[in-house]
């Protein structure tokens, strides 16, 4: 062969080369993204003290309790103080929807009547939104499940017939959460959930930035508020920032609600 | 020596076009280099009747339709007087839902989910447990209740009525309070409505005669240790692969579809397992005999009920799809091909094929029509009839 044969076939070779590329990038870029993530939970605590229980935890991509088998699920014994952290490692999930692309949903269940399964009665946190990035490891520091015998309950026992209700919020400054200042999603049965009406059946306390973005609950209560607590003073008073401007007339909850938590927004005097 | 020096430049640059073209071709089409989809109305085997064409047009991206569920109206279903009115959802790949249509007469209605009496709170429908009502529309569940679904005409809403709540027909069952696991409706003679109770170690199906129920339904056939022989049959999404799930699958598999021939003497469902974030499903098909004698279960997609059999997916992939028709141990007695872009089964009706009026399995197939240059899109959906009794031995 020549070298003018050579080099008028270079046209053709390039071309069959790019064809070949081309086929293989659009095979490999057609809806086969995975992403991979870490999820760290350091710990949960009971601050009532021991005994506290033994809590089921997964990771789902769906909000609601039961149904589907849960890749990423293990137990945690509250009451152990050797308990090592939860790790979910090596996640791995795949783009389907541009929208909740990362969008995971972390479900704690305490199996009251300890008869090895989720049922009717079980206590839960709600469903608590967590959104995952690729190549990136989540930490979840702590994680208050408190079993407060009274009101307000930090648990719910939860019944599936109950109404179900998803929250989405939007915070202002998620770093704000914290063990000092928790975020806490109060659910009543009346439209005042001020401090002064209370005590509401449950004040519910979030204390990481990672779990600030929505809810998922199972619940008889009709009426809930976020709140952040500013002056770590445990209860809703002036200055703490909340979901709506009056807290005494807040309205019904819908299947599907959006909120805002922000500086702009808080108890008034 | 300069003339051949340019023709080599002028090769590179082309070859360096081509790859770059190529390469951007790959990485912003995943259809490059893969047959394009462009069948209005597919031509069907002998057998299949066309009844009606509805065509739509849109500017959203559809370059993957697909349909979501299909249903028929109760009561157009049995009058015999054309097409019934259908229900379904066309999808494309960013939606979860879909559009929802109603098609009746030579009317498309786009339901709204959202009823505006009640702002932000959409209408919850459950695309996967559709079945007849006897009245007009569809029933289904919203979670809590067993709903009716139909289109409120003015405007175009979608009117959602309670029919009775899950724990009532619980307070019915044989023995009180059992889960229902499944539910299904029939416009045909026999049971209106039968039900699937979850009693422990055992299930039973039982007839309910009338919504809201008020009296004990009656056992139709109970088997022991159903859902760990139904378990029994899942190969990937076992206990073994998945060891720390138990604790969230109390009823052991979701329990999907269900529905029931009464001329086949048989209950069938789809037992489901999933694990949502690996994007992974296995599904069975359970075959329960009325007369209690046998619990068949084979790893199949169920379709439909057809006069005695249910349909189940063989192929479901464009444009040829294939269904077997399955006799109540689930044996195939036939298949049959249908084809489109999509297809759905909407179930069975009385209609007229051949100027006689018979019963048919109806389907929805889905083609589109590009309109030139334009972004604007033609969306056509067939229905087509394929006679009941056809099913067993094809056409004559």
């Amino acid at each position: 062969m020549t070298n003018r044969h050579r080099a008028n076939n270079r046209p053709a070779q390039a071309l069959a080369i790019a064809l070949a590329f081309a086929s293989l990038s659009s095979l490999l870029s057609c809806d086969n993204r995975y992403n991979t993530s870490t999820l760290i939970i350091n710990e949960i605590i009971d601050p009532l003290g021991l005994p506290s229980p033994i809590v089921h935890i997964a990771l789902s991509r769906t909000p609601e309790f039961s149904g589907g088998v849960k890749t990423y699920a293990t137990s945690y014994d509250i009451s152990n103080p050797s308990t090592p952290a939860v790790v979910f490692e090596s996640i791995i999930w795949k783009d389907k929807d541009e929208r909740e692309a990362g969008e995971f949903w972390l479900l704690i269940v305490e199996d009251s009547d300890a008869n090895g399964m989720i049922n009717n009665g079980d206590y839960v946190l709600p469903s608590m939104r967590i959104v995952l990035r690729d190549g990136e490891q989540t930490v979840i520091n702590r994680i208050i499940y408190e079993t407060a015998p009274v009101m307000p309950f930090r648990t719910i026992s939860m019944f599936f017939n109950f109404p179900q209700y998803k929250i989405r919020f939007f915070i202002e400054d998620p770093s704000k959460i914290s063990s000092a200042t928790p975020l806490y999603l109060r659910l009543g049965t009346t439209t005042d959930l001020s401090q002064t009406a209370g005590p509401h059946p449950h004040d519910i306390p979030i204390v990481s930035p990672a779990l600030s973005s929505g809810f998922f609950v199972y619940t008889a209560s009709t009426y809930a508020l976020l709140w952040l607590d500013i002056d770590s003073s445990g209860t809703l008073t002036i200055g703490d920032w909340i979901s709506w401007a009056d807290e005494e007339n807040v309205p019904p909850l819908d299947p599907s609600n959006q909120w805002i938590l922000w500086s702009g927004q808080t108890v008034l005097p | 020596m300069k003339r051949r020096h340019a023709a080599l430049t002028a090769a590179s640059a082309f070859a360096a076009i081509t790859l770059a073209a190529a390469v951007l071709a790959g990485l912003y089409s995943c259809n490059f280099l893969m047959p394009s989809a462009n069948y209005p109305i597919m031509r069907q085997e002998k057998g299949f009747s066309l009844l009606r064409v509805y065509t739509f047009q849109t500017y959203e991206k559809l370059d993957e339709l697909s349909f979501g569920f299909g249903a028929l109206d109760g009561i157009t279903s049995m009058n015999g007087i054309g097409s019934p009115n259908i229900y379904l959802s066309v999808r494309n790949r960013y939606s979860k839902e879909g559009k929802l249509i109603h098609l009746y007469g030579t009317i498309i209605d786009f339901l709204d989910r959202n009823l505006e009496a009640v702002p932000h709170n959409p209408v919850f429908l459950d695309e996967k447990r559709t079945s007849y009502d006897s009245a007009s529309g569809f029933i289904t569940t919203d979670g809590s209740n067993i709903i009716n679904i139909e289109n409120d005409t003015t405007p175009p809403y979608i009117l959602p009525t309670v029919l009775d709540s899950i724990s009532n027909i619980e307070s019915y069952a044989d023995i009180i309070s059992s889960p229902l696991r499944g539910f299904s409706g029939n416009v045909f003679p026999g049971t209106i409505y039968r039900g699937l109770f979850d009693e422990g170690t055992a299930l039973s199906v039982q007839s309910i005669p009338v919504l809201p129920s008020g009296a004990t339904h009656t056992v139709i056939a109970r088997y022991p240790n159903a859902m760990d022989t139904i378990v029994a049959g899942f190969t990937r999404l076992t206990d073994t692969a998945y060891p720390n799930s138990a604790f969230w699958n109390p009823g052991k598999a979701e329990i999907r579809r269900l529905g029931f021939t009464e001329s086949g003497s048989f209950t069938w469902f789809e037992a489901v397992r999933r694990d949502d974030i690996a994007d992974d499903e296995e599904a069975l098909l359970v075959a329960m005999k009325d007369s209690g004698s046998a619990l068949t279960v084979k790893p199949l997609a169920a379709a439909g009920t057809a006069d005695k059999y249910v349909l189940a997916w063989e192929k479901k992939e464009a444009p040829g799809f294939r269904l077997a028709v399955l006799d109540s141990s689930l044996n195939a007695v036939n298949k049959i091909s249908i084809y489109g872009i999509d297809t759905v089964y909407l179930g069975e009706a009385l209609v007229v094929v051949e100027g006689i009026s018979q019963n048919a399995a109806l389907f929805a197939t889905l083609g589109v029509r590009a309109s030139g240059s334009s972004d604007m899109r033609e969306v056509v959906i067939s229905i087509f009839a394929y006679p009941t009794a056809y099913l067993r031995d094809g056409p004559p």
